[in-house]
């Protein structure tokens, strides 16, 4: 009964996301505010109705309903809670309805919070949101419908794959969503901007707080997929390249290029056009990511051929937005205003290479990625294209963008000056060499590229943190006089500050573990003894046991530094028990300098085990570095002057103090 | 990435590993994901589940997470053995889902890794090697594609892509390098649905002031002068 009370309520939403994609859009064109104002309820109504039907299939997951086909397919009735939650949005059908539920959400937040939106901007904004939520509404409903009953019930479910259980990826694909849709908002703005003709600074004021918003969820997001890569999949890799990272990465790259030539739009109305080219290239990725991960086309064209049916869907709505998308940027662009002028040496300046370079990059993963399926469809010839290649033509794009990033905040707006820059930078680029002079100086082996990008990574830092400084005038002014020069800094300038400085901390991470990972493959019976990186692992014991769904059979492994005992480490492997499937456990020894992690493999012919065990330096640099970015953009966000709402308020306390 | 099969070592899972000769046909019929083979199992989940679930695909194969190179099929020379490494890594796993066969512990990558050894011990380049390879299976084995007519367009993306920006944003900083008075109104002048009204001006006018209001005194920012 609750599930086809959710079915009903996701039907629902549907019909009144059709009205709410026609009716304020008409009101708008009107001028009506009586149809206008349909589009805010319409809005909120859609949220509560896809809330029930996400609701009640939460509840078939939690009791365990398994007269729903699609809670048989992915849960298990001796799951713990939390993965039972999880495993709703675990799987496709229930993914997708996640999926709508944030479009829903973002809708409804425009139409609670955007009261000092102009009406005619909030109609279009709220009509273009109610079209995405319809047409993925419609693909649920037609393709993917996760209310379907199964009767007779089956006893139990088939279970969620036991590498799925785990607490960072029960919260990854939320987040990751949240990111994608996120950018939706950024794309409606853009539309209603080109129907009306016109943007101007408080259309980028009202674009920015949501675009960082869905940048903080996909960096969160990215870096806990990754993080659970690496300790989870067991061999210590955290970034592959694949094609479907890739979709993620990309919407990524260019949402990190939209929020700065926002930032010039809202400061100095320049970029305007760009700006909104950038809006409808990030939320079109984030479509074209839905599309190649939904349509299995990655797989092969023939895995999309056999089973047409979700692919050409989701194809569909991906034509209809971002083909109507551009057209319409084709034929209203040249309306829009362009403001400020400035030098190529200024914020702005600096802003400008940030996006070519960005986009650069992103156009680089997107070609390296679909260049395959098209070649394949084009000529039959079957190329790979694969980590080697993006490390060879991407990489090389990031370094220039790393080293002009400290730059670009000591630069002023319309003209700067690059000399006066550099040299307030030059302690930070000091530092920067006296890392990287003394890694290639201690560290013989790896790349030269590495002690290159480390120095470059500790620039970046530095500088980041000098910026604050310098604007605190920290050795230049007495100490209570930077102290309030410091906290009078807006929030945004920290928030800048923290995420380059993890941009930095990041690539540090990167490299030395790209570059100086230690990896050491080897048999060893009980009592036998292996060195790395310092580490002696002896080879203590094995067990075997029996965890709640699983059985194990777990290595002791005892670890000595210089004679003496640092820890235990006890790698595993289990079966479990539905579905049948075989999982590793790394054993992980965290710490600053870098993770020793130990994965047991097969048992060998004469006794022991196949070991494999890696030095990983710096490694968790690269998640530290993705939340300090997370945290940076939380900052900036509550700074007042982004927030939501913020001139009337604003306006208010200053009527209240005089 | 994954390598091996712990618990099921030797990777054979009936149905789910096929020979190459049928790389093309891996996927199952409604099998909405790539790489259902033992191969890449982790690999594909991890995929799947950067997006979506994953119980379709793990309902359909038992994947496990492995250890691919396993200690007996290492050289004993270490220089031969470190270049083996680094060929195995451009090297791809032909029934895997874009997984390199030094991280694949599917039976294909492992003979691989076998050919890729014997060809080096016997003296072989490290092109020879994948000359050698992709005689037998085509360009589809390397990961980093060769530089030809077919692969042209993706190997110069980043240098056309830079070249088209540049071209586009050079001139128009030239442009406006120039000083306001010959610029202003030029491109600027809009029509009279793109002005703003008067009520929106003093919209603008306030924001603009708050903005002024709240910038540290190191930037100068441009807008209407605030209001006394």
């Amino acid at each position: 009964m609750i599930i086809e009370f959710g079915h009903f309520a996701l039907v629902l939403a549907v019909l009144v996301a059709f009205l709410q994609t026609a009716v304020p859009a008409y009101g708008a064109y009107r001028t009506d505010s009586r149809f206008m104002d349909f589009g805010a309820s319409a809005a909120v109504s859609q949220f509560f109705l896809i809330a029930i039907a996400f609701v009640a299939l939460t509840h078939a997951y939690i009791v365990s309903d398994f007269s729903v086909a699609n809670v048989v397919a992915n849960s298990h009735s001796t799951k713990p809670l939390i993965y039972r939650i999880s495993g709703v949005w675990g799987n496709h059908e229930g993914s997708m309805l996640l999926w709508i539920l944030i479009v829903a959400l973002f809708g409804a937040a425009v139409a609670l919070f955007g009261s000092n939106l102009p009406a005619t901007l909030k109609a279009y904004v709220l009509s273009v949101q109610g079209a995405i939520g319809l047409a993925f509404g419609l693909f649920i409903i037609f393709t993917s419908n996760p209310f379907e009953r199964l009767d007779p019930a089956p006893f139990d479910g088939r279970g969620l794959n036991p590498i799925l259980q785990d607490p960072a990826l029960a919260f990854h694909p939320p987040f990751l969503y949240a990111g994608y849709v996120g950018f939706s908002m950024a794309f409606s703005f853009a539309i209603a901007a080109l129907i009306e003709g016109r943007t101007d600074a408080a259309w980028a004021r009202w674009v920015r707080p949501w675009t960082l918003a869905a940048w903080m969820c996909l960096t969160l997001g990215i870096a806990m997929g990754s993080w659970w890569a690496y300790y989870e999949l067991g061999w210590g890799g955290w970034w592959f390249w694949d094609p479907v990272e890739n979709a993620s990465f990309m919407p990524w790259l260019a949402g990190t290029a939209l929020l700065h030539s926002a930032l010039v739009m809202e400061k100095r109305e320049a970029l305007k056009v760009w700006t909104i080219l950038l809006a409808i290239l990030t939320f079109s990725l984030s479509l074209m990511g839905a599309f190649l991960v939904r349509s299995g086309v990655l797989t092969s064209v023939h895995a999309f051929a056999v089973d047409p049916e979700r692919g050409t869907f989701i194809l569909g709505i991906m034509f209809l937005f971002i083909g109507g998308a551009l057209v319409l940027f084709a034929l209203r662009a040249g309306e829009l205003r362009q403001g400020g002028i400035f030098s190529p040496i200024s914020r702005e300046g600096s802003l400008v290479l940030n996006n070519i370079l960005l986009t650069v990059g992103c156009a680089t993963v997107l070609v390296g990625t679909l260049y395959p399926l098209g070649l394949e469809a084009m000529t039959g010839d079957k190329i790979s294209v694969g980590a080697p290649f993006f490390n060879m033509t991407y990489v090389p794009l990031m370094l220039p963008l790393l080293f002009a990033m400290p730059f670009g905040p000591f630069l002023a707006w319309k003209r700067g000056d690059l000399l006066g820059v550099a040299q307030r930078l030059s302690v930070a680029a000091l530092v920067g060499i006296v890392v990287m002079v003394g890694i290639a100086a201690n560290v013989q082996r790896g790349p030269w590229l590495a002690p290159f990008a480390i120095g470059l990574g500790a620039f970046v830092m530095t500088g980041a943190v000098w910026e604050i400084a310098y604007r605190a005038k920290v050795g230049n002014a007495s100490l209570p006089e930077v102290w309030r020069r410091a906290r009078n800094l807006p929030r945004s300038v920290y928030g800048t500050t923290l995420a380059h400085f993890g941009v930095g901390l990041a690539v540090i991470g990167i490299a030395a573990t790209s570059a100086y990972r230690v990896e050491t493959i080897v048999a060893l019976k009980q009592g036998e003894s292996v060195e790395t990186a310092g580490y002696t692992l002896t080879f203590k014991d094995s067990t075997q046991g029996r965890g709640p769904n699983y059985k194990e059979d777990t290595v002791i492994l005892d670890v000595t530094r210089g004679g003496e005992h640092v820890t235990t480490l006890t790698p595993s492997k289990r079966l479990y028990d539905a579905p049948p499937q075989p999982t590793t456990e790394a054993g992980i020894l965290a710490s600053w300098r870098g993770d020793l992690y130990s994965v047991v493999g097969d048992a060998q012919d004469g006794g022991g085990y196949a070991f494999r065990v890696y030095f990983n330096p710096l490694v968790r640099f690269i998640w530290l570095g993705a939340l300090i970015m997370f945290i940076g953009g939380g900052i900036s966000l509550s700074d007042r002057r982004l927030r939501v709402g913020a001139p009337v308020r604003g306006r208010r306390k200053q009527v209240a103090a005089a | 990435m994954s390598g091996n099969e712990f618990l099921q070592s030797g990777g054979h899972l009936p149905g789910k590993v096929r020979s190459n000769d049928d790389a093309h046909f891996i996927t199952p019929a409604r099998l909405p994901l790539i790489g259902a083979f033992g191969c890449g199992a982790g690999r594909v989940l991890h995929m799947v589940l950067l997006v979506l679930g994953a119980l379709i695909v793990a309902a359909l194969l038992h994947s496990s997470p492995a250890s691919a190179l396993s200690p007996d099929e290492q050289l004993k020379n270490q220089t031969l053995e470190h270049r083996a490494r680094e060929l195995s890594a451009e090297l791809r796993c032909l029934v895997c889902q874009n997984q390199s066969i030094d991280d694949s512990d599917a039976p294909l990558a492992k003979d691989l890794r076998r050919i890729v050894r014997e060809r080096i011990v016997a003296g072989d380049t490290n092109t020879q090697v994948k000359t050698f390879l992709v005689e037998r299976y085509g360009d589809f084995v390397l990961l980093k594609p060769p530089f030809n007519l077919h692969t042209l367009l993706l190997w110069l993306t980043p240098a056309l892509v830079l070249g088209a920006t540049l071209l586009y944003v050079v001139p128009a900083m030239r442009r406006s390098a120039r000083p306001l008075s010959e610029t202003a109104g030029g491109e600027g002048a809009g029509s009279d649905a793109t002005r703003l009204s008067a009520q929106e001006e003093a919209r603008l006018a306030e924001l603009m002031m708050e903005r002024d209001a709240a910038l540290p005194a190191t930037i100068t920012a441009p807008g209407p002068p605030a209001k006394q």
